[in-house]
């Protein structure tokens, strides 16, 4: 899942971003309110961890600017400001969580997947379609109720696919799930995550749509 | 004596009082004795012309004493009547309890005191034109006595009755009029210590004025004073957190990382932060030890351009490994009194900033120089610099400039500027090398002290 993390301490934001991707989270990491307005308003990402003490353009500003636009993507805050008027004027203006620095990178990760899923509009934590299972925070897959061992970019397209399963997905959405885990994506990654993903969970189980993209049936 | 200002109040109030009835009543006193005095006297001289006319008009043959009734006659008054004979001068009359012998010690013309009969008389004597009869007639100086005490007394009775009634409407006058004291006391006992805001200042009354006026002042310095440590602790705990948070994330990521390289990155990581955490920690003790302090510590003599020179020096390898050329223009032999630790830390921290923000290639230029009685320290720099609006932010607690990549905390120049303070120095922020970048400037005043050359 495509992480937007807007942190302008280097040590803190490296960490978060290391840890984030060992939690399967595919993470942009930006140092300052202005390119992260910037990236806002061109990219699609699943969840925003936003720190408030930000250089250019301070996070709850930046927080208001795109509750106005009317995105309504999941944005946790994070940040040193423990007292409740600041908890609460970060919740007002339109954080969807709060964690207070230091934070534990598994509640984090937590804490994001489960502010994805009830974006999603999802009840189980567990992704389900056909035969398929997928645990987002296990990074695990199951065909049948076996346990498929996955590489971690394949998972990432496996939980695109399954997020939004019944629909087609471009090959540019699925590259944006690679973005950030190296500098570049090659130009055929995705067919071959996708080749390697037919070949161990089934041929029939992602379809193509020429020129649309690939498609995870529902059932 | 009274810790009660309305019992005070009260009490010297009744003391006044009571002195002013004392001094009426003794007055009425002396003015009653006198008046009392001239009317005895006149009663007196009145009596002898009676007698005399009296004597005159009788039978001038064997006047006999009468036989007075006791009852009908005053007792307080006493009287003679004589007639001078070539034998002798006889008695003609006298009044009862009257001596039978003309009194001694008392003159035959004009007043006399008399002690008689066990009580003080007042006596007056007259004869008649021919110098046949002559008279004397006294009066009981008691009744004089009582007469006068009575008067006096009359005019000090209002007072002494008056008193207790007087207490307790003084008493309720005084804490009428010391309600105003009262409502303040009120004010200030159910204010919890946060509570500082200013007490209301209108309708007071003359002599609170000052009072309240000061203690406003007093509550608003406390505040100012309360305000700035909440926002440092404040400051402070978001600063510290971010380090805290870095080295937890870095340390979790050590923790599940696949591969030794990882781990290795991750704790290195870790270890810088812990690094960073150690400055700030040390930065942040400096400023509230330095915060507290009313004046520099520890003051003496300073080989300032020692020291720079020594500090310059230390600063030198951070330069060469920032890829920065640090320059210094030092005026030998110039001493300062000051704290030398503090003196250093302030020099450090100076060219520490202008390392930090100074992109490689810049330059740094480090000047001591004495002007007129003055030093002047001054580090310029041709790097970014900032905005003429921005620098009054500078040396604001935790106050740093938008500029990535730089790693401070913001509380170097809160440092310089407080030493700077201690040492009585002013602070100026200007631009820097060739008008670009940031020159900090500190001027010492009246401090130039030249070493003399066989030192030197």
């Amino acid at each position: 899942m495509r992480v937007l993390l807007v942190e302008d301490d280097e040590l803190l934001g490296d960490g978060l971003q290391a840890g984030l991707r060992h939690g399967g989270f595919n993470v942009d990491w930006l140092r300052d309110g202005l390119s992260a307005r910037t990236a806002l308003a061109s990219e699609d990402y699943a969840v925003v961890v936003l720190d408030l003490g930000l250089p250019r353009l301070d996070g709850l500003s930046l927080l208001r600017d795109l509750r106005g636009q009317g995105k309504t993507v999941p944005v946790l805050v994070l940040t040193a400001r423990d007292t409740t008027v600041d908890k609460v004027r970060g919740l007002d203006s339109g954080a969807d969580d709060y964690l207070v620095k230091p934070v534990d990178l598994d509640e984090l990760a937590a804490r994001l997947r489960s502010l994805i899923r009830r974006a999603d509009g999802q009840a189980s934590p567990r992704l389900q379609a056909g035969k398929l299972e997928f645990d987002p925070a296990a990074r695990r897959a199951w065909v049948d109720g076996r346990v498929i061992d996955l590489p971690a970019k394949e998972l990432a397209i496996l939980e695109m696919l399954m997020r939004n399963a019944g629909k087609v997905i471009s090959k540019g959405q699925l590259e944006s799930a690679l973005y950030g885990w190296d500098e570049g994506v090659e130009s055929n990654a995705v067919e071959v995550h996708i080749h390697h993903l037919r070949r161990k969970l089934g041929a029939d189980i992602i379809r193509t749509h020429r020129g649309l993209g690939y498609l995870l049936e529902k059932n | 004596m009274f810790r009660s200002i309305q019992l005070r109040l009260l009490t010297l109030t009744l003391l006044s009082i009571l002195a002013a009835a004392l001094l009426t009543g003794w007055f009425a006193y002396r003015e009653a004795s006198h008046e009392v005095d001239e009317l005895i006297n006149s009663q007196l001289v009145q009596y002898a012309r009676i007698m005399l006319a009296l004597a005159h008009a009788g039978d001038n043959d064997e006047v006999k004493s009468p036989n007075f009734d006791e009852h009908y006659f005053n007792p307080h008054v006493i009287f003679q009547i004589w007639e001078h004979r070539p034998d002798g001068d006889k008695l003609l009359l006298r009044s009862p309890g009257a001596p039978r012998a003309w009194p001694p010690g008392v003159a035959m013309e004009g007043y006399s005191a008399l002690r008689f009969g066990g009580t003080d008389w007042r006596t007056f004597a007259a004869a008649d034109d021919q110098n046949q009869h002559y008279v004397m007639a006294a009066l009981d100086l008691h009744l004089r006595n009582e007469l006068t005490t009575d008067i006096a007394w009359v005019n000090l009775k209002p007072y002494l009755f008056s008193l207790p009634i007087l207490s307790l409407v003084l008493a309720w006058v005084i804490s009428r009029g010391l309600a105003p004291l009262r409502g303040l006391e009120a004010d200030l006992a159910t204010r919890s210590p946060e509570r500082l805001d200013a007490l209301p200042e209108t309708d007071l009354p003359r002599e609170l004025r000052p009072l309240v006026l000061t203690m406003n002042r007093l509550f608003g310095r406390v505040a100012q004073v309360l305000e700035n440590e909440r926002r440092f602790t404040s400051d402070a705990a978001h600063e510290l957190r971010t380090p805290l948070a870095a080295m937890k994330a870095q340390l979790q990521v050590a923790q599940r990382a696949p591969d030794g390289r990882e781990v290795h990155g991750a704790i290195g990581k870790a270890l810088h932060g812990a690094d960073r955490m150690t400055h700030l920690v040390a930065e942040l003790l400096t400023l509230a030890r330095l915060e507290g302090a009313q004046a520099a510590p520890g003051m003496t003599a300073v080989a300032l351009s020692d020291l720079v020179e020594e500090a310059a020096g230390e600063m030198r390898a951070v330069a060469v490994e920032r890829g920065l050329d640090l320059a210094t223009t030092i005026e030998p032999a110039l001493n300062l009194n000051g704290n030398p630790d503090l003196l250093r830390v302030l020099v450090r921290n100076l060219l520490d900033n202008a390392l930090r923000y100074v992109p490689g290639g810049g330059h740094v230029l480090l000047s001591l120089a004495g002007q007129d009685a003055d030093i002047v320290l001054r580090v310029a720099d041709d790097g970014p610099g900032v905005a003429a609006a921005e620098r009054s932010k500078l040396g604001l607690r935790f106050h740093r400039f938008e500029q990535q990549a730089v790693e401070g905390v913001g509380l170097g120049l809160s440092i310089v500027r407080r030493i700077a303070e201690l040492h009585g120095a002013e602070l100026e922020f200007g631009d820097g090398l060739n008008g670009k970048g940031l020159g900090v400037t500190l001027r010492f005043p009246s401090q130039a002290v030249r070493t003399p050359r066989q030192v030197a």
